[in-house]
Formats: structure tokens, sequence, C-alpha cells
């Protein structure tokens, strides 16, 4: 009622172009986001009705050596955006996941799965070397990182998520109420992720680009800046960066290694799924990992 | 927050997502693809709001096992009154402005264009920017092309009366690339509106100096036309 009566008053307020421009990107990611996410929390809401707490823990290899890869190798299973794997990710945390296969798992999922690899391919015809490269850096940030954390990863940081409480009753009522929270809690993340992203495209000009294109290292680095910037799906990815074609090979690989590991949207979400103190480690550890496994491979593939 | 609440935030946010990819708004932000992942996203939600409603009415609105998902659930409220405050729009010129334009060396071998419909080819920017910068064969060269986009203010300093512009997206209106081509010999209307213009490509005479360039086309016909179904390419 009351935006039917602002309309007109706030319709001049917001005539502004940098606004609707912010707007127009914002809603983009949220309505592009909005599929995955549901793909995501109702899987997760799956997962907190028919898996009984406790029986990751104990079907999981105790050894990290062991579940870690495994893990990260699941990550082939779920097609589709990081913004899915992050409630799934919480969810098996809180049914007794150890930490680091979990997280192993959320890094790994969004970047090689068979959609995400598939769209690599059709983005760089003619560079097979790009895709491979891309599986084995993402799968390697996602295993070392995952392997880091048993070293240095502490419960605490992961309380919140492990604290996550199923709703009781049958298991249709857990489903949807889990399936539901979840949601909603994830969602506000992603507003909040869309919005900084949408602000920061509106304010940095993309021209910036062209003056860091040649220069080796901050070349590397300004891409990968701009991977956590523009928060985008991992399924497109491939083709923005294809379109980067001043940068060189390697410094589109770290693109692409880096967006579906730690962005804007990502680091939002983790902080509602598992606070604050777990993103402010996890994201600057993953974002330097992710770096150093895109040069390898890019070292050794590109 | 009350259960209530929240399930009808739910299905505010399920309705929303439903109305946005049957009408022709979603084409202004995401691709054309995205429809049936966003009617089958807003039906769950739809189901899970209305579930949830009925759930929380019949408790009697005491629930012992509520734990409310955060504040945070608030800020979903922000898309919906975007959404419906402001008038939905693609991107416009502010984000073309904002572009680089890089060319890519010319080696490619693109095949030869097709017949002309009422006396010109019809075109896509990207298609013509494409073949401007990297046909080997330059197909273009001689031929009258039809091209559509929106009519976005030339640099300072240019000769070209305005730049004919439309965004592509891969994936949503966030990675949107502006492709643009300069037009000459017609004076542009205002700016952000939509028109088809056929013309000739010019060719540029030193390709070389400037890395930046924009493909150009002389102007023949000009004729103001409405912003399609799907603005993006």
């Amino acid at each position: 009622m009351t935006a039917v009566f602002l309309r007109a008053p706030l319709e001049r307020f917001f005539e502004s172009p940098a606004l609707r421009n912010w707007v127009t990107i914002f809603l983009a990611i949220v309505i592009q986001a909005l599929p995955f996410l549901v793909l995501g929390v109702v899987l997760s809401g799956a997962i907190a009705a028919l898996v009984p707490p406790e029986w990751l823990a104990r079907v999981i290899p105790k050894n990290p050596a062991l579940a870690v890869p495994m893990a990260g190798l699941a990550g082939v299973a779920l097609p589709g955006c990081e913004c899915g794997a992050v409630p799934i990710a919480g969810r098996l945390v809180s049914r007794g996941a150890p930490a680091p296969a979990a997280l192993a798992f959320l890094l790994s999922a969004p970047a090689i799965n068979p959609v995400v690899m598939v769209a690599t391919a059709v983005a760089f015809p003619g560079k097979p070397a790009m895709v491979v490269a891309r599986f084995g850096a993402s799968l390697a940030t996602a295993v070392i990182v995952g392997f880091l954390w048993t070293k240095i990863g502490r419960e605490a940081w992961v309380e919140r998520a492990r604290r996550r409480v199923s709703h009781g009753g049958s298991r249709f009522e857990m489903f949807t109420e889990t399936a539901e929270h979840d949601f909603l809690h994830a969602g506000g993340f992603l507003v909040v992720g869309g919005i900084t992203a949408a602000m920061l495209q509106t304010i940095v000009p993309r021209s910036l680009l062209d003056s860091v294109a040649g220069s080796g290292l901050l070349a590397v680095a300004t891409l990968a800046v701009l991977a956590v910037v523009l928060a985008i799906c991992s399924e497109a990815d491939a083709f923005v960066a294809a379109g980067l074609f001043q940068f060189s090979f390697t410094s589109r690989l770290v693109f692409l290694v880096v967006g579906p590991a730690v962005d804007v949207k990502l680091i939002s979400l983790q902080v509602g799924t598992f606070g604050r103190s777990f993103a402010l480690r996890f994201a600057p550890l993953t974002f330097v990992v992710a770096i150093g496994t895109s040069l390898i491979a890019g070292w050794l593939l590109l | 927050m009350k259960a209530e609440v929240r399930s009808s935030i739910s299905l505010l946010i399920g309705v929303v997502t439903l109305r946005v990819a049957t009408s022709g708004l979603m084409l202004n932000y995401v691709k054309l693809g995205m429809r049936p992942w966003l009617l089958a996203s807003g039906a769950v939600l739809c189901f899970l709001g209305v579930i949830g409603f009925l759930r929380a009415t019949r408790a009697g609105g005491d629930h012992e096992h509520d734990h409310p998902p955060s504040k945070a659930a608030w800020l979903l409220i922000l898309p919906v009154l975007a959404a419906s405050l402001m008038t939905p729009q693609a991107l416009g010129t502010f984000a073309a402005d904002r572009q680089s334009n890089v060319r890519a060396e010319p080696d490619a071998d693109w095949p030869p264009l097709p017949e002309p419909t009422n006396g010109a080819v019809e075109m896509g920017l990207w298609e013509f920017t494409d073949r401007a910068f990297t046909d080997k064969n330059r197909s273009l060269e001689g031929t009258t092309v039809r091209l559509i986009g929106f009519v976005s203010p030339a640099e300072a300093g240019s000769d070209a009366s305005f730049l004919l512009t439309r965004f592509a997206i891969q994936c949503c209106a966030a990675d949107a690339r502006a492709l643009q081509v300069e037009i000459h010999g017609k004076p542009g209307p205002r700016a952000e509106s939509w028109v088809e213009v056929t013309g000739e490509w010019i060719e540029s005479e030193s390709p070389d100096e400037d890395a930046f360039a924009l493909p150009a086309l002389q102007a023949k016909t000009l004729v103001p036309t409405k912003q399609p179904k799907v603005p993006y390419e």
C-alpha cells in the first residue's frame, strides 16, 4: 500500500542513472541466483529430513587424508551456482560432517560440476587446456583449504552452523521448515551480496582494466580482485573471462578459479551460515590458495 | 519474527518471482533460458510459504520450536521494493559509458553474409562488431546492413553523431558488455531511445593505430523503434 502511494515522489528521487544502474544490476544478480539458492535449500531440507544426525560423522572417513579429497570430488555431483552450495554445506556440518570435508565440498561444488566444465569448454574453443587447468586448480584449492582447515580450523568458527537445530516433527515438516528457514536466512545475505556487488560495479569503471592488462602480476591481482567484486555465477564466468582477451590466459584462469571460491555474494552467504569469525578467516585463506593453485596450473598447462 | 510473517515473506518472494518470470520483466535482468528455473523456484517458494503460513496459524501462534532465521530475512523485502518502486529497465547509457572496448586481431574466417531483406542485411551488433574487427574476408565491405540498438552520446571530440549501443549478456545483467557502433551521417535522437539504422560499414584507414576504436557505420536511414522484448543480445 505504502509503496503505491510513495511511488510518484520516490520515482523522481530515483531518477539518478547511477542508482538505476545499481538497481538493475542488483536485481539481475538476485534473480539469477534465486533458482540456485532455492535448489540448495531444497537439498538442504532433504538432508535435514532424511539424514539422521551424526550419520555423516560415522560414514565419512575419520582420516582427513581420505575425507577431504572425497568431499572435494563429490562436488562434481552438484551442478549449479555457488549460492546453492553454502546452505548445503552448512546443513552437512549441522548433521555432523567434519568441517574440513564440508568446506572442501563447499569450494569444489560450484567450480568443478559438469555445467561449469562444459561452459568453460564452449567459451574457450581450441583451448581445452583451460578446462583441465580450471578443474585441477579448483579441486586443488578445495582440497588444500580442507587440509589447511584440519590444521588451523577451530570448531568454534563453525559453531554457528553446528548449533543449527532442525525442527522436530514428521519428515515432511522437517523438510519444509528447514528449506524455508534456510531460504529466508541465506536469501537475506544474498541480497546484501547483490547490493555490494552492484554498487562496486556501478562505481568502478571497466576501462580501469585496460591500464593493467599487460603487466604480469598486476594483471593477475586485478582479475583476482575483479572476480571477488563481480560475483558472477560460475556457469557464466567462463564467457566473461573469454571476453577479457587483453589479459593472458593465466590471469584469466585466476579469475575463473577465484570467482566460485570467494566473492562478495559468497562471503555474505558464509557470514550468514557460518558466522563472521568464520568468513573473516575462510575468505582470505581461500583467496590466497586459489590464486596460488591457478598460477601453478597456468604455469604448467597454459 | 513471527512464523506467519516469515512465511508471508516466502510467499511474497515466490509470487514476485512468478510474476517476473511470466511477464517480460525478467528479460531486463537475465536470459530467456532462466524462465523455467524461475517458474520452478517461484512455485517452490509459494508452496513453502503457504504451508508455513497454514502451519503457523494452526499452531495458534505459539511455536516452541521457533528458531527465527535472523533479521537478515527482512532484507528480502528490498528486491521486491526495488522492483515495485522503480520502473524496471534494462541497462542503459550509464553502463555503456563505462565500458572498455578492445579489439582482437583480424584473423577469423567468417562465412559470407546472408541475403538482404528489404534492401539491407539484418544483423546483431555483436556480429557486426566482430565481423568489422576480425573478419579477414571483409564480408561487410560494400553491403548495407540493418542494426538495432539504443542511442548513446558519442565521445566529446569524435565526429560521430552518436553511438548505437546494445548490451550482450552471458549470464545476467551483472556481466553485461556494451557493444557500440559509431554512427555517422544522421543526427542522433534522444539518448536511451531505440532506433533502427541501415547503412554501410566505414572501414578504418589505420586499423592498427587505435586499439580502442569502435567500428563505424555511414547511416542511410534511421527509424525510431521500440525496445525489443529481449533487450540484450
